[in-house]
């Protein structure tokens, strides 16, 4: 037992085990009405009947699609605002106001303003993608450039780099770490975005299919929503983090996991 | 960003933006259905303020019954969390075994919940209030354990050197030292709050502030959609300034601690 437990997989399968037998025997013993919690394997049957007909794939495809289309207009535009705001001490004055006014306004507050703008078409969910991600990766990459030690910038500066080389070489991969940070923050807040932008105004979409299921009276169908919608989250998180460590973190070997 | 010494340029950035803006709209450049010009806004704060929207309904009534449902599930969710967290993070096999359930239960987008509690709790105040205590319920409790599972090995190896007994090694070593994440659980558990109360209230009330940017858009008042965010972000604003000021107040002794 001592060495099973040891094993890294042991607690959270069992933890899941006592969560699907608790969940099991509540609706088996009839404790709550089926039609308002049904139980674990109504859900596995509703996922199964979805995958077939196509459906949850297609809902699938859709959310992931908005997701990273807005997220790359959103998480570009904050990297390249966050670098020249970062090295250009005018643009801040003039730039940083706005992002202090717009900021506070949370990101789901913007579906409104959206859909006015952009229609209730693909369009204002890009919009609000790319938003969310934008202000996380822009105060973020400011943060970075801001904080890169001068005595990095002066030896580069003495060996006569090119503007390009600089911003490239020295400048990028020294605010890597909070670019970073600022990337994983704007991906989970996209995502939660996403869902409200698509229960409130779509018709595709893992957001889309909750509401569906509630309009429907088919709960099965929300359950099913809700536990793709934190899978996604959880993995793609989960991924984001394994990415980034292998791959733009690379020279910051003694980093820790960060905010991990 | 200081305003006491806010730099001429931002000052005439946003005076200049406003008046470009204003400016645009009274020749027309600008549809003001889409963008309402700021002297229109201003006169739209004043009858949300006066007459109120929809009439009769004064502003101060959408922000009380936001954030009266944001405190009753904040006040739920501080309740079971922090206790909770505490003896997670105290108890290292109850940790391991919660820490699957607990990231996937943050990895599910609160807001993606609301069709199933509407089901089991009503269309009233209680489906909302329930849904800010799942909400907050996941980040306080990730705060508080990372807090009380960090404190310093030095601190608790120094207080049990001189055989402090447990119960105060707990009130003088281990809440102090945990209480600055705790703290910073709770503002960021407030930041989600709201941001899901103000999508939640556009699914499912009629009064609230996300119902009032929601209603709005239906009856094409963009004016006061854009108000109402802007006032949105006031609050948030304000709450966070709030909860900033009682951190140093209430724990001196987090000063120089790095923020986040």
């Amino acid at each position: 037992m001592a060495g099973l437990a040891r094993a890294t997989w042991f607690y959270p399968l069992a933890s899941a085990a006592l969560v699907l037998a608790g969940w099991s025997a509540v609706v088996g013993l009839g404790l709550v009405p089926v039609a308002i919690l049904p139980g674990p394997w109504t859900v596995a049957a509703a996922g199964i009947v979805e995958l077939m007909a196509g459906r949850l794939l297609g809902d699938l495809a859709a959310s992931l699609a908005r997701l990273a289309g807005g997220y790359v207009i959103g998480a570009a535009a904050g990297v390249v605002l966050g670098l020249v705001l970062g090295s250009a001490a005018l643009a801040r004055k003039v730039v940083l106001p706005w992002i202090e006014i717009l900021r506070p306004i949370p990101p789901l507050a913007w579906i409104p303003v959206a859909l006015i703008w952009f229609g209730i078409g693909e369009g204002s969910k890009l919009f609000l993608i790319a938003m969310t991600a934008f202000f996380p990766v822009a105060i973020a990459t400011l943060k970075g450039v801001r904080q890169i030690e001068q005595v990095l910038l002066r030896a580069a500066r003495s060996l006569d780099v090119t503007p390009r080389q600089m911003l490239l070489r020295v400048v990028l991969p020294a605010a890597m770490p909070d670019v970073v940070t600022g990337l994983r923050l704007g991906w989970t807040l996209g995502i939660t975005i996403l869902v409200g932008a698509e229960m409130i105004a779509a018709s595709s979409g893992l957001g889309h299919m909750v509401m569906n299921g509630m309009n429907s009276g088919r709960f099965e169908l929300v359950i099913l929503g809700i536990l793709l919608l934190g899978t996604l989250g959880l993995t793609s998180d989960a991924l984001f983090a394994r990415l980034t460590r292998a791959r733009l973190l690379r020279w910051h070997a003694g980093l820790d996991k960060a905010s991990g | 960003m200081d305003v006491r010494r806010l730099p001429i340029a931002s000052l005439a950035s946003v005076i200049g933006v406003l008046a470009l803006w204003e400016a645009a709209a009274g020749m027309g450049l600008l549809n003001p259905f889409f963008f309402p010009a700021p002297s229109r806004l201003a006169a739209t704060l004043v009858e949300l303020l006066t007459v109120g929207y929809p009439e009769g309904t004064w502003i101060g009534t959408h922000v009380a019954s936001s954030l009266g449902r944001v405190l009753a599930g904040f006040a739920i969710a501080v309740a079971a969390g922090i206790p909770l967290g505490i003896v997670i993070g105290y108890v290292p096999a109850l940790d391991a075994m919660t820490q699957g359930i607990i990231a996937f239960g943050r990895s599910i987008a609160a807001i993606s919940v609301l069709p199933l509690f509407i089901a089991w709790f009503g269309i009233g105040e209680l489906s909302k209030v329930a849904l800010i205590g799942l909400a907050s319920f996941w980040v306080l409790v990730t705060y508080t354990i990372a807090g009380v599972k960090f404190v310093d090995p030095l601190l608790l190896r120094a207080a049990q050197s001189i055989d402090t007994p447990h119960a105060a090694i707990f009130r003088s070593v281990i809440l102090p030292a945990a209480l600055p994440r705790i703290f910073t659980g709770l503002k960021v558990a407030l930041a989600v709050s709201f941001m899901v109360i103000v999508a939640a209230e556009m699914i499912a009330t009629v009064v609230g502030l996300g119902a009032l940017i929601q209603e709005a858009r239906t009856t094409f008042r963009t004016d006061i959609t854009i108000s109402g965010m802007l006032i949105i972000g006031l609050i948030g604003y304000a709450m966070s300034r709030l909860l900033d000021w009682l951190e140093a107040v209430l724990l001196p002794w987090r000063a120089g601690i790095e923020e986040r």
